[in-house]
């Protein structure tokens, strides 16, 4: 059975079933808002283009009009950050990248939404904020005890391979993930089907110096010991801590896969690596679990879909497996006159059944209901495979939750598209890396002598975000 | 072929001198390297996307508006394309009337401070936009411009002053101040004979003024992305978006750059003889 | 307050209005001028104070919580003991410098191809002039897209020759020296189009006369061009080499879109140090002393351009 009409059947399926879900009431309070138009601002990224087919439905029933404003991925935290800080409220709907969440939450350009939830006037009974899995909830949209964003979608970052090309090359890939997939496994498969005179390269990696944030990370944790989790880059008394032997190993591993890239990829983005994967050139390549569906499994793509493994990064040498949380959610500008009216929208969007229906065109999961639900057995299995790390292993605090994150992922990126273009080391480029961090967290005010205010470090108790939705403040 | 040759002057109204085949092998040379990338992507873009992401370039495929019905019927870029067209239109007339006078003060009169009239107003081109972004951002919003076709209409306005200020200076510099007397002794006022006598004879020049300005604006980015989004959005900021926003899709890119390059490809196709002779101070000379 | 000063001037009675006309040498010229400079001054001026104002403090925007006070020259200081910031000083004056010295002489040589008589020189004016009427950013992701390995035509083409010659595929955008290079090329691509229109247009305005009398002298082909035409060309050179040179400065979507200052920071000129301190980092502080230190080198640069260029024209006229 062709992938293809596999979709059209599940979506066969999913039509029937939604079709006994009852459709949202809008209440008696909502109807106010009626001729209201809210701005929303969110990235041209697949798992919103998959949710915005749906907004003629709310703009029918609730009579407020939707504006999108799509910004490519690389200007949306400054453009957002420019309204919010000259505090314009002309956006009302801000998706918020969970990376970001410290930044704007603390700088308190975000409302909390928490009023609005247990508002009945504004919320569908059916809503169920429990239905969330509670980590991804709070991993999302929870700073300080207080409750910002919804989240519309989360998951690990992952490698995707081609299934029928180890096939060809007579071994098997993992199904999905287990412990048995390591960094030398990866690189010993791509190595085996390397071969660049007929077009096929073993890893399109992502080393240019905006990614390395979001792709040599899950590298990084990799290669910890079960005894320095926790101290990836800064210790208990905030001190950096990145300058050690496990950044330099993960640092020369993520490199050694250069010996799959063409000569001329230093500078490549998550644009291209994916390019060059959808085209058929390349065996394995970075992904997101949101994308997976817009990228590789869209249905218009023959040289690609349903031929690939969707795995999780590989774990390192001392077992440890990366527990990336990756996540998008929509929050409300605190500037905004129309706050009831743009929770309203959220509330919709984050319902189970927008939620439930959108999975056919790529969005993903937050709720328990729909991770569990037949349309994503059968449309999107990889989601089902994911649900148990994302409910009990993944750490909303990988990219640590501060402020200061941009300014440590650039001085990541940088160091180490230095070493990958051979201009220095992974030992200088860690040594590189914990003095200009530490600068960063000393204009942070984080060693300000005496200071006790100092934020939790909450990834060393994960505990803390498996709280109820419900009881967030 | 010798050094010499090469830079062998010839006034237009010299006499033809035999050409030389490397003359042309040169100019060919030139105009390939300068046209086949836009060709190339004109050709993308009318590709459909399995040949837009093949891993060898595709040289014979069947032409598709796959990218074009994209962007004009899922997108509506049309929309944008005419806020560009309208910001475009309206910030190259206005620049150029207003610039137009201050050039001609600068050309004609021998006032004190001139010259550093003349040296500030191109400094006012000289900031990066992003060092003025965040203070233009804070007058747009008091003065509610955000977001609107007039906001940039005046932004572009005001940025391209230096540039017409500066091209129309040494135009009207040229032109011999006694027609203007004459036409004055004649009994027109200063404006009617400006109207009557100057401004014709500059009109090539301002008309090669006025194209320039209308690519630097219909072209401008950094701005565009950071003061509009919905309402007022124009074609620059749009295609970065949905081109390659999130993964590269060139054929979408392609269709995109046939849309935004079309109109001022087909404008200096028409104009390029007014553009040339108007630049050339297409004047009367001794 | 120019204005006021010489208003008062005229000793006869005439209404305020009439004072403001052509007929008032001194004024008239101001009030032809007024518009310009009040748009000038409205959209300038306040950015300028802005940033003066700025660039004394420690404003990070996206951090309101930090406590503002007043530093001084501090930013500045701290800019001064930057490594990051002379390498960007660096990278910037090269590409700048190398980038219109090849437009430049590239631009003039077509130019003067173009002066001899040649069959179809319009329609090929217009194919040369295409890279100029793009947008920057189109120019920037064609280019991304020559680039790009497979379908670009940059790679399977020079780069498939230079395999083919036993060199191995050119890392045009990954060799940090390389990269600036392959900027340069794309900014020459560009740009040598408006060099070349500045330039054409400035010989065709250069009158017969003097070459005539340099043939009866039977002065070689180099001394004319040296001693005639450059001269002559000097107010259309002032012109395109100083525009150009306040561009090439400040160039922002061909580093954005085709290397992000990247690989390593061999491609960061000023002006992405400054986005990313202004726009990434919101830095406000710094950003504003940066671009006020931006400002300050390429006003000497244009100084210096037009001192050199315009001090002779005036004495060859």
């Amino acid at each position: 059975m062709s992938i293809i009409t596999k979709y059209g059947f599940a979506a066969t399926i999913a039509a029937s079933f939604v079709s006994v879900t009852p459709v949202m009431a809008q209440t008696e309070y909502q109807k106010k808002f009626e001729g209201v138009e809210l701005n929303v601002m969110n990235p041209a990224f697949p798992q919103f283009a998959a949710l915005w087919k749906f907004l003629p439905e709310f703009e029918e029933q609730y009579g407020i009009k939707i504006n999108v404003d799509e910004i490519p991925f690389d200007q949306l935290r400054q453009k957002s950050l420019v309204e919010m800080q000259q505090g314009t409220g002309r956006v009302d709907v801000f998706a918020v990248d969970v990376m970001w969440l410290a930044e704007y939450a603390a700088a308190g350009f975000l409302a909390p939404v928490k009023q609005y939830v247990d508002n009945p006037e504004l919320t569908a009974e059916g809503y169920d904020i429990d239905d969330f899995l509670p980590r991804v909830l709070s991993g999302t949209g929870v700073y300080n005890d207080t409750l910002y964003t919804i989240p519309i979608g989360a998951g690990p970052v992952g490698t995707t391979f081609r299934g029928d090309v180890a096939e060809a090359a007579g071994f098997t890939l993992p199904e999905k993930f287990d412990d048995s997939f390591t960094t030398e496994y990866m690189y010993e498969a791509a190595s085996k089907v390397h071969n660049p005179e007929n077009g096929m390269i073993g890893f399109a990696n992502v080393p240019g110096r905006w990614f390395w944030g979001v792709t040599y990370l899950p590298y990084l944790y990799a290669f910890q010991t079960p005894e320095t989790k926790g101290d990836e880059y800064v210790g208990e008394d905030w001190k950096i801590t990145i300058n050690n032997q496990h950044t330099i190993d993960s640092i020369d591993y993520y490199v050694s896969l250069k010996d799959f890239m063409p000569a001329d990829s230093a500078n490549w983005g998550i644009g291209e690596a994916t390019q060059l994967y959808q085209s058929g050139g390349a065996f394995g390549v970075w992904n997101y679990q949101d994308f997976i569906t817009g990228f590789f499994e869209d249905g218009g793509n023959a040289t690609i879909n349903g031929k690939n493994k969707h795995l999780h990064t590989p774990a390192g040498p001392h077992g440890v497996i990366d527990p990336w949380f990756g996540s998008w959610g929509m929050g409300i500008s605190v500037d905004t006159e129309k706050k009831e009216a743009a929770w309203t929208f959220i509330q919709w969007l984050t319902s189970k059944a927008i939620q439930e229906r959108a999975i056919e065109f790529g969005a993903g999961p937050s709720r328990h209901s729909t991770y569990k639900s037949e349309t994503v057995a059968e449309i999107a299995p990889w989601w089902t495979d994911t649900y148990e790390f994302m409910l009990t292993e993944t750490n909303p605090d990988e990219r640590i939750r501060t402020p200061e994150w941009a300014e440590i992922s650039d001085i990541m990126g940088e160091e180490g598209n230095r070493v990958w273009i051979g201009e220095i080391d992974a030992a200088e480029a860690a040594a590189n890396m914990e003095k200009k961090m530490t600068n960063v967290m000393r204009r942070g005010g984080y060693f300000i002598p005496g200071r006790t205010d100092l934020p939790k470090q909450l990834w060393r108790d994960l505990t803390y975000y498996d709280r109820l939705p419900s009881e967030w403040n | 072929m010798s050094f010499q040759d090469l830079y062998k002057i010839e006034s237009p109204a010299a006499p033809h001198k035999p050409k030389n085949w490397w003359v042309y092998v040169i100019i060919l040379l030139v105009c390939f390297v300068n046209f086949m990338p836009y060709l190339w992507i004109v050709m993308t873009g009318l590709m459909d996307r399995e040949a837009a992401t093949a891993s060898t370039p595709t040289w014979f495929f069947k032409p598709t508006f796959e990218a074009f019905h994209f962007l004009i019927v899922e997108k509506g870029i049309m929309y944008n394309f005419m806020n560009s067209t309208i910001v475009a239109v309206a910030s190259t007339f206005f620049s150029v009337v207003i610039g137009m006078f201050c050039a001609y003060a600068l050309a004609r009169y021998d006032f004190t401070g001139r010259d550093d009239v003349s040296f500030w107003v191109l400094t006012n081109r000289m900031m990066p936009p992003v060092a003025i972004l965040l203070p233009i951002f804070i007058t747009f919003q008091t003065l509610k411009l955000l977001d609107t076709r007039l906001g940039l209409i005046i932004l572009y306005t005001a940025m391209q002053l230096p540039f017409v200020v500066w091209m129309l200076t040494g135009y009207f510099r040229d032109i011999p101040k006694r027609y203007e007397e004459s036409a004055m002794v004649d009994g027109d006022t200063w404006f009617q004979a400006f109207r009557k006598v100057t401004l014709p004879l500059m009109m090539p020049s301002i008309t090669a003024t006025s194209i320039f300005v209308m690519i630097l604006s219909w072209n401008e980015f950094a701005f565009a992305t950071f003061l509009t989004s919905i309402e007022a959005k124009t074609m620059p900021p749009s295609i970065m978006a949905y081109s390659i926003g999130a993964s590269i899709q060139w054929n979408i890119l392609g269709a995109a750059v046939i849309l935004i390059t079309a109109p001022l490809v087909l404008f200096v196709l028409i104009m390029q003889r007014q553009l040339i002779s108007g630049l050339s101070q297409g004047v009367v000379k001794e | 307050m120019v204005e006021v000063s010489m208003a008062s001037a005229p000793a006869e009675r005439k209404s305020f209005w009439s004072k403001l006309g052509p007929s008032n040498k001194k004024v008239f010229p101001w009030v032809l001028m007024a518009p310009t400079l009040i748009i000038l001054v409205g959209i300038g001026i306040y950015p300028f104070l802005y940033a003066l104002n700025i660039a004394s403090q420690n404003i990070i925007l996206s951090k309101p919580y930090i406590p503002r006070f007043d530093v001084g020259l501090y930013q500045y200081q701290l800019l001064m003991h930057d490594p990051e910031f002379w390498k960007a000083l660096r990278v910037t004056l090269l590409f700048t410098i190398e980038a219109v010295f090849i437009e430049f002489w590239l631009g003039l040589g077509l130019a003067l191809l173009f002066q001899r008589s040649i069959r179809g020189a319009s329609v090929m004016r217009i194919f040369i002039l295409i890279p100029m009427i793009l947008p920057p950013l189109v120019a920037a992701l064609i280019w991304r897209y020559m680039f790009f390995p497979g379908a670009g035509l940059v790679t399977h083409y020079v780069g498939g020759l230079s395999e083919w010659l036993g060199f191995g595929q050119i890392p045009f955008l990954s060799d940090p020296t390389l990269a600036l290079q392959t900027l340069i090329f794309v900014d020459v691509w560009e740009w040598t189009p408006f060099m070349f229109l500045m330039l054409s247009a400035g010989l065709a305005s250069i009158p017969r006369q003097p070459y005539e009398a340099a043939e009866i002298d039977g002065a070689s082909a180099w001394r004319v061009f040296w001693t005639i035409t450059m001269p002559l060309l000097r107010p259309a050179i002032l012109i395109a080499v100083v525009i150009r040179t306040m561009d090439a400065f400040r160039t922002f979507e061909l580093i954005v879109v085709m290397t992000r200052g990247g690989p390593g920071n061999a491609t960061t000129t000023l002006n992405v140090l400054l986005t990313k301190t202004g726009l990434e980092f919101f830095d406000a502080s710094k950003a504003a002393a940066l671009s006020l230190l931006m400002m300050m080198v390429i006003i000497v640069m244009s100084f210096v351009f037009i001192r050199v260029f315009r001090s002779k024209t005036e004495v060859a006229e």
